[in-house]
């Protein structure tokens, strides 16, 4: 299963330089928040291990030393309480659709470590920097840029752009998809 | 355009020739990537030069919605930096440049005897990065 993580959703990432380097902080490891939905102008599409999941928004704030951290230890202690096996995509997945109302703009949020980007996603409204910044950290990591819409869900995008079954046995990443 | 990505501002021979230097925030970001306190590894050099190329695309020049894409960058600054900086801005299809100046010097003698030395650099011109394909390496 792959998950949004929007990169211009933070305090502090809203120069595109800064959500460059918002980019590549996802992959050194730490736990960075995803969803189902992309929140934000832009982001990225990640395939990781999940440590958490939420049936509410989450947040994360980056320290001091420009690590991001958790945030909010109710949501945290509540999603607990979520009684799935997070190394089971299938479980994961059918949590999260169940747990997501389009019509009432609920979504689902995990703690994720990112292992690779799978695609760079924008929303259609952003301006021509933010462009640049999808372009420039598409090619750096050889990956689609694709529009989506504010109520996109992921399963959504990979049932319409690409097969990603496919696309995990191409970049050994099966493991996730 | 010539993106002035030196910590020193561009001579009038250089803007005359289309230097363009960045200025704010943009500025100081770019001094503060030019400037190690400590001893860089190679994932430090290679992050800062990547991060210079971006900000040279991100260049706080742009009156509207975007900033220009410079064609050429001038370059200067620690030598363990340069040959990385210059990937990094090729990866953004921007031309890595080096300044060439041709120094003057004057001697002046003090009434004490004493001599002060002063040094006038004349900006002569642009010097590509010039990347040496091995040839030796393909041939067997």
């Amino acid at each position: 299963m792959f998950y949004f993580h929007g990169i211009s959703a933070y305090r502090g990432t809203r120069h595109p330089l800064q959500q460059i380097v918002a980019a590549e902080k996802c992959l050194s490891g730490v736990e960075i928040c995803c969803a189902d939905r992309p929140i934000g102008p832009i982001g990225i599409t990640v395939c990781g291990d999940v440590t958490g999941a939420f049936d509410q928004d989450c947040w994360s704030y980056v320290d001091t030393d420009g690590k991001r951290q958790s945030g909010n230890d109710h949501q945290v202690e509540s999603a607990l309480d979520a009684a799935i096996d997070l190394t089971d995509a299938w479980q994961i997945e059918s949590w999260m659709k169940s747990n997501s109302k389009r019509e009432n703009h609920e979504y689902s949020e995990l703690f994720v470590r990112a292992r690779a980007i799978v695609f760079i996603w924008i929303k259609p409204y952003v301006g021509n920097k933010t462009r640049k910044v999808a372009r420039i950290l598409a090619r750096k990591y050889g990956v689609q840029v694709i529009e989506v819409q504010r109520y996109t869900r992921i399963w959504d995008i990979l049932g319409s752009c690409f097969d990603y079954w496919d696309l995990a046995a191409n970049n050994g990443w099966e493991e996730y998809a | 355009m010539i993106i002035n990505l030196t910590q020193h501002t561009s001579t009038d021979e250089q803007r005359s020739q289309g230097v363009v230097d960045l200025g704010g925030d943009e500025l100081l970001s770019l001094k503060d990537a030019l400037t190690f306190d400590s001893l860089p590894d190679r994932d430090e050099i290679e992050s800062r030069a990547e991060y210079i190329a971006n900000l040279a695309v991100f260049n706080g020049l742009g009156s509207g919605d975007d900033d220009p894409w410079p064609t050429t960058a001038m370059i200067g600054g620690a030598p363990y930096l340069m040959s990385a900086l210059e990937s990094a801005l090729k990866a953004h299809s921007i031309r890595p440049v080096y300044a060439f100046s041709v120094r003057e010097s004057e001697e002046q003698v003090q009434p004490d005897g004493s001599v002060i030395k002063f040094n006038k650099f004349n900006h002569i011109g642009f010097v590509g990065a010039v990347t040496k394909t091995n040839h030796n390496r393909r041939m067997r």
